[in-house]
């Protein structure tokens, strides 16, 4: 019984002392751990050649213009675009897909460039069907998804679990944000806001659209038998002989 | 009863009363967070009504204000211009937001818009404030979101000297469908509480943002003004 409880004791023992030094070594260094944890969620890819950029709802003060920087630079020559379900819109502001639209408009993009989908989207997740429901009909194209660097990982997950065998028609493209990047974002609000809720939201996306339950049942389940084991292991020990 | 079924027993009991702990204490512990970021201050005195939150919760209500109240002055400030509203591509936020104040039946006499330079929000109180102050005595009624309501008084408590914050009264706008007892059962409400409760906490803790202040889409603009 004194070997069972001294063994609990190193076991939470070492389990402290190796959080108090995790603890330690970021505490001591932040920087280099803030800036590796934000540059995890860019897999933004260098632009390439594509048939078409689709541009992700959202950030209209940078999406839309590195959609029309690939342009520019003749990396493509088509924009998709898609409509929000932005219920929480007052009347007289333009909806998210026009401003995107008079925003390319304006900067020199004719209105035969730009193919519209009608999708009411909510998600990035919603977005991805979009894209998969205009490849169905363009089954060679290859795209250019846009959106800001610190999404991409979430959406290059998403777009890749939704469209399957056609991820190799798809390259992402890291849009830099304003005022912050990720060398500093955990000094500008928006940027914690940014990128401390990517990390929930993609665990959010694990669970709800891949296989993320399946781990945590399984983890569950290995710490339930353990505890069972452990308990069952403990009561044999203190049952006195002959019992 | 034997030490083997009375620590089963053991185990069950603690595992039913936390699971009655949790049934209970999740949802009035989210109903303690959102009260957490409220704050709704007595408004006697106001005599104008500022907008920082262009919900349309918010703006229906302060035009209403507006009109019920007889107030002398519906502010509409704006910071710095958005990308697309520099080019040109887009209309200014502000003079959105006042299009949609007359819409709801604001006076047009009444409505005045603020411009600004400000990147961040202690900015814009600090700007706001030296063009608004102009030896007017009364305070002002800063209307916004709820789950913004403590996010601002924080600011301008951090922005301003103690007697002009004094002059600023929160109040707070519950979005609709969301209120305290029900925001976490949407998504759009969850991630709405979700990213107003790391704005409020990152003010509290960090006061106002360090900006950079880089344009990184500058060597567009040269090709677009060429084209």
């Amino acid at each position: 019984m004194t070997w069972l409880i001294r063994s609990r004791r190193a076991v939470v023992l070492g389990l402290v002392l190796v959080l108090l030094a995790v603890a330690g070594l970021i505490s001591s260094r932040p920087r280099p751990f803030l800036t590796r944890m934000g540059g995890w969620l860019d897999v933004g890819e260098s632009p390439q050649s594509v048939d078409m950029v689709m541009i992700l709802n959202g950030d209209l003060d940078t999406r839309p213009f590195q959609a029309i920087d690939l342009l520019r630079q003749n990396l493509a020559s088509r924009v998709l675009i898609t409509s929000s379900a932005d219920a929480d819109r007052a009347s007289e502001f333009p909806r998210v897909h026009e401003a995107m639209r008079r925003i390319l408009n304006d900067c020199g993009v004719a209105d035969e460039q730009i193919e519209f989908m009608d999708s009411q989207c909510r998600s990035t997740f919603d977005e991805a069907e979009t894209l998969q429901r205009y490849l169905d009909e363009h089954p060679g194209d290859s795209v250019a998804v846009v959106t800001n660097d610190y999404h991409t990982r979430r959406t290059r997950w998403v777009f890749q679990q939704v469209l399957g065998d056609r991820r190799g028609q798809l390259h992402f493209v890291s849009a830099p944000t304003d005022e912050f990047n990720v060398n500093n974002w955990w000094r500008h609000e928006a940027g914690c806001v940014a990128y401390l809720s990517e990390f929930p939201k993609f665990a959010f996306y694990q669970f709800r659209y891949g296989r993320g339950w399946i781990w945590l049942v399984a983890v569950i389940g290995i710490i339930a038998v353990s505890l069972v084991l452990w308990g069952t292991r403990a009561t044999r020990i203190t049952e006195p002989a002959g019992e | 009863m034997t030490a083997g079924p009375r620590r089963r027993f053991r185990w069950v009991a603690a595992s039913l009363l936390i699971l009655m702990a949790l049934l209970w204490g999740v949802p009035a512990s989210l109903g303690g967070l959102y009260r957490l970021l409220v704050v709704d201050q007595p408004t006697d005195g106001c005599d104008r009504v500022m907008i920082v939150s262009p919900s349309p919760g918010c703006l229906e209500f302060a035009a209403n204000i507006v009109a019920d109240r007889g107030t002398d002055q519906l502010i509409v400030p704006g910071g710095r211009l958005r990308r697309p509203e520099r080019i040109g591509a887009l209309e200014p936020h502000y003079l959105l937001w006042k299009r949609q104040l007359l819409a709801w039946g604001a006076p047009e006499h009444k409505v005045r818009t603020v411009a600004t330079a400000a990147w961040t929000p202690h900015e814009l109180f600090q700007q706001l404030d030296q063009q608004l102050a102009d030896g007017h005595s009364g305070k002002c009624q800063v209307v916004t979101t709820a789950t913004l309501s403590r996010y601002y008084r924080l600011v301008i408590d951090q922005a301003l000297p103690e007697e002009r914050a004094q002059a600023y009264v929160i109040t707070a706008v519950a979005p609709q469908p969301a209120d305290r007892a029900n925001w976490y059962r949407n998504r759009r409400d969850l991630k709405r509480v979700f990213d107003h409760s790391l704005r409020t906490l990152f003010v509290s803790v960090r006061g106002p943002s360090e900006v950079v202040k880089a344009d990184p889409f500058r060597h567009l603009y040269a090709a677009l003004a060429t084209r």
